[in-house]
């Protein structure tokens, strides 16, 4: 056959078949979603855009709490209720219970009221609460992390089989923000992976899941300097595709008496997690690197660095001190990180 | 790790209802980026130090027909689209942002 009459279908055939990175943005969980997809796609650039933010829709309203009729809040009740739990939301509450055991309690999904008694929800203008109302939320309904080392602590459910769990809280409200957005992320790979989109980058905030193979060899990750947002901290440098994460004090904050008030608390005390002002986390899996990330932050490199070893996450903590930026990064994320030359705290 | 370095503009700033809506550095591979604005999506051709719109709903077309701009302070509009493109001076020294694929924050 003349090449003249194969050549349109051929056109037809490699439509998508291009190698310009294409991005798409949009809104979502309070933050700005993005995809970059490499190569050829077997469909359309645009419908692969609108599947992702059909499935961003559709995860967001499960796992928010804004609503007293969402999924979310159904599981509330009264202690040793036993409730039925959205089949998505059981996958994540597993993570979320295993990481909070692994933590000591770090790791804490029923902070809302918490977080919304300091003004920091969705929404909200932030301000430092009275003493008296902060110690009565912690006294009525201490934090699973505050009793860790007496003989009555027990984490705020236990997950029974055929998706049903067991109240430990008295109706208390889940709030999953601190993992979600990373189970949100692995979703959309996953369903990238299924559409015949295997090579891309989606980030959801701080979320970054690197899918596949990146032409030029290495992907080339970007970590905000936690005092700078137009500058960056250090970069990450993978040739596999990893689930990076970072939680920082600048994100959600308020300052006030010349003191930031940010939105990642340390459950023992009710206040926001002091010393540090970022951690970045690097992984196989979002949903991983982001309860890692917030865990992280608040148990600090001492205890933080056993408990990321033991889920196979490397990471780094920055912490900013009136000499300025200083990093604590773990051995096994220096063959990834390049830091440009900024100073080891503990050298300092 | 540094081997972008312009000393031209060296990112786009996009601006959505007056609104800082994302930023893209100018460096490295050029890519097309879709954004979502009150009139449809408007894509972007970023990269290699320059930026320009590649298509857009509108009916005039001018800001495709602007082109490319690659010098600090250039800027492209689309009225119809509330979008404003606008390209800012580089990073101070001792900054990486040019070879990144995506910032973690």
């Amino acid at each position: 056959m003349p090449f003249r009459f194969v050549a349109p279908f051929l056109a037809l055939f490699f439509v998508n078949c291009q190698d310009t990175a294409r991005t798409h943005n949009w809104f979502a969980m309070d933050t700005n979603m993005a995809v970059s997809l490499f190569g050829s796609t077997p469909v359309s650039d645009d419908s692969v855009f609108y599947r992702l933010e059909a499935e961003t829709e559709r995860l967001n309203l499960l796992f928010s709490d804004f609503s007293s009729r969402s999924a979310l809040s159904e599981i509330k009740g009264h202690i040793g209720d036993t409730v039925t739990v959205h089949p998505e939301i059981y996958q994540v509450l597993k993570i979320a219970l295993d990481v909070g055991e692994a933590t000591h309690g770090s790791f804490d999904i029923t902070l809302h009221d918490l977080k919304w008694m300091w003004g920091l929800g969705s929404g909200q203008t932030g301000h430092v609460p009275d003493s008296t109302s902060l110690d009565s939320l912690l006294k009525d309904n201490p934090t699973y992390h505050s009793l860790w080392e007496t003989p009555n602590h027990r984490p705020p459910l236990t997950l029974l089989s055929g998706n049903r769990a067991v109240l430990h809280r008295e109706n208390t409200q889940i709030d999953l923000g601190a993992i979600a957005k990373g189970f949100i992320v692995d979703k959309l790979h996953a369903l990238l992976d299924s559409l015949g989109c295997p090579n891309h980058i989606l980030q959801a905030g701080g979320e970054i899941r690197l899918g596949g193979k990146k032409k030029s060899g290495t992907w080339s990750i970007g970590i905000r300097h936690p005092r700078a947002a137009d500058s960056l901290s250090g970069l990450i440098a993978s040739i596999t595709p990893k689930a990076i994460s970072t939680s920082g004090d600048y994100e959600r904050f308020f300052e006030s008496g010349g003191i930031r008030y940010h939105h990642i608390f340390d459950p023992r005390t009710g206040k926001p997690a002091p010393k540090y002002c970022g951690v970045t986390v690097v992984t196989d899996s979002s949903v991983w690197a982001d309860a890692m990330s917030t865990s992280l932050f608040i148990l600090g490199p001492e205890k933080g660095m056993p408990v990321a070893r033991q889920y196979h996450a490397a990471a780094v903590w920055f912490e900013a001190r009136p000499t300025g930026l200083c990093a604590i990064p773990m051995p096994e994320i220096f063959p990834i990180l390049n830091l440009q030359g900024m100073s080891n705290c503990s050298s300092r | 790790m540094l081997t972008f370095r312009y000393t031209e503009g060296s990112r786009a700033v996009v601006y959505i209802a007056n609104k800082k809506f994302a930023w893209y550095p100018l460096a490295g591979e050029t890519r097309r980026i879709s954004i979502p604005t009150q009139i449809g999506m408007v894509w972007l051709e970023i990269g290699s130090g320059t930026a320009r719109v590649v298509s857009s709903p509108c009916p005039n077309k001018l800001c495709v027909k602007t082109g490319v701009v690659r010098h600090s302070h250039e800027e492209i509009v689309c009225l119809p689209a509330k979008l404003l493109l606008t390209l800012e001076g580089p990073d101070g020294p001792g900054h990486m942002k040019a070879g990144a694929d995506a910032i973690t924050y």
